[in-house]
């Protein structure tokens, strides 16, 4: 009797799909079963963003300063946000998808920062559900996971991460992040190569968003080139 | 292969309801109708005149069922049954002995540490009425949208009768049926896996439910 590799839940005799979670199978060169992920391949563009003359998501200006003292400035390349003690969301308005890609290109500027691209964003009263990718350029680390989040608490399930990637480019250098949702399978890309894949149908359908933070309590910057959503296409 | 609901007729594999196309074999798909979901052989069947409640494995039993007396003014109890599931029709089958009880189930039950989020479906016997919510919570705290605020059914069996409810799921597709009859189908893909539980509960006073039993099925 085998075990579904995603949802651990015991397996008819060649199933061809798991029962539980509806994850296809095939078996491998020993018989046991394996995972058959489909691929995600972006579509046309829903939203595009170019920073260098658009805002941020959700702001209505390009330069935009919080009453904590976190700010956007505008420059000629992009928005750099400085942020502190805490973590800045931008939320693609309107916009509610099941698949898509997400994909968001930007410079982190200084250490302990860390930057999520966002999908299946759901907020039901005082309660946020979602999926994200994301990366600690100074760690060069990446983890693609499911969050929960509240005033009072947040939790996560990680779903694939990596510690010291050479996609994962450092301070000062650009990274192109991306999420890719489709059904329950999940991937997550850096700088064009794909790093990351699971099943996972715990959410199907919400916002997307951007956005970057630090535990520390003076300011860190990133900066912003562009934020683009994509249909997934045949 | 177990018959599932919504496979791929070209090349067999799982299907997302409305998927423009097939992740697997790119066949494009033409959703011409609605799905009717239906059940398939059981994933497990509970009678707890003689089975434990789960989570409520004390609960006193007779030959009609497990008593469960609510002490608290709207208050809820719940189970969860072993499996985690995609695709199921959930069912209990309860009778509220007062006009404070209520019956119903969870399903697509899912957490993160003390947090959980999931779907709710509960029949309201006094009131013949029935309610659909998306649920997400953190320990006893809870936070509810209404998928299909709280309707009347003369399908609602009253007070002193059994009602049988149930909700199926494939994908995004809910449907509710309450005592054999389809009362609504909802879209709502929101949540997609995870647990079932029964559940019953008091409004406004104390009440006392009997649980007869649960099943659940493979929705095809």
């Amino acid at each position: 009797m085998y075990a579904c590799p995603m949802c651990r839940q015991s397996l008819t005799v060649n199933a061809g799909a798991c029962d539980w979670c509806a994850v296809k199978l095939a078996p491998d060169e020993k018989g046991a079963p394996k995972v058959v992920l489909p691929s995600v391949n972006p579509g046309k563009v829903i939203v595009g963003r170019d920073f260098g003359y658009a805002s941020l998501p959700s702001l209505t200006s390009r330069d935009h300063k919080w009453d904590d003292g976190d700010h956007v400035d505008a420059q000629h390349d992009g928005l750099v946000l400085n942020v502190k003690d805490g973590m800045r969301w931008f939320t693609e308005p309107v916009l509610r998808m099941r698949d898509g890609v997400v994909r968001v290109l930007f410079d982190v500027l200084d250490s302990d920062v860390r930057v999520r691209v966002v999908a299946r964003k759901q907020v039901i009263g005082a309660y946020s559900l979602w999926y994200e990718m994301s990366i600690y350029p100074d760690k060069r680390s990446y983890r693609l996971s499911r969050h929960f989040s509240s005033k009072e608490h947040g939790d996560d399930t990680e779903l694939c991460s990596g510690e010291n990637h050479p996609l994962v480019r450092g301070l000062g250098g650009f990274n192109y992040m991306e999420l890719r949702v489709q059904g329950p399978t999940l991937e997550g890309w850096l700088n064009g190569t794909k790093v990351c894949a699971t099943h996972d149908a715990s959410l199907g359908i919400g916002s997307t968003a951007i956005a970057a933070g630090t535990s520390e309590k003076s300011n860190r910057r990133v900066l912003f080139r562009s934020f683009e959503v994509t249909e997934v296409a045949p | 292969m177990t018959p599932q609901a919504l496979t791929c007729a070209h090349c067999g594999a799982p299907l997302t309801f409305r998927a423009p196309f097939c992740a697997y074999c790119r066949t494009i798909i033409n959703w011409d109708r609605d799905l009717l979901i239906t059940r398939g052989a059981p994933f497990f069947e509970l009678d707890f005149s003689h089975d434990k409640l789960p989570g409520w494995e004390d609960a006193p039993r007779s030959h009609d069922g497990a008593k469960l007396a609510i002490e608290k003014d709207d208050w809820e109890y719940y189970g969860s049954f072993t499996p985690k599931v995609r695709n199921a029709c959930i069912v209990v089958r309860g009778v509220a002995l007062d006009r404070h009880g209520y019956i119903g189930v969870k399903a697509r039950v899912s957490g993160e540490g003390d947090a959980h989020s999931g779907y709710k479906l509960r029949a309201y016997p006094h009131l013949r009425s029935w309610r659909l919510v998306r649920e997400v919570g953190y320990k006893q705290n809870n936070e509810i949208q209404d998928m299909v605020a709280w309707e009347y059914s003369a399908a609602v069996a009253p007070v002193n009768e059994l009602n049988e409810v149930e909700l199926r799921l494939a994908d995004s597709v809910l449907q509710v049926s309450i005592n054999g009859q389809h009362i609504t189908t909802v879209y709502d893909a929101g949540f997609l896996f995870g647990g079932l539980s029964w559940l019953v509960g008091s409004i406004d006073s104390h009440a006392t439910v009997m649980l007869k039993s649960a099943a659940a099925y493979r929705a095809i």
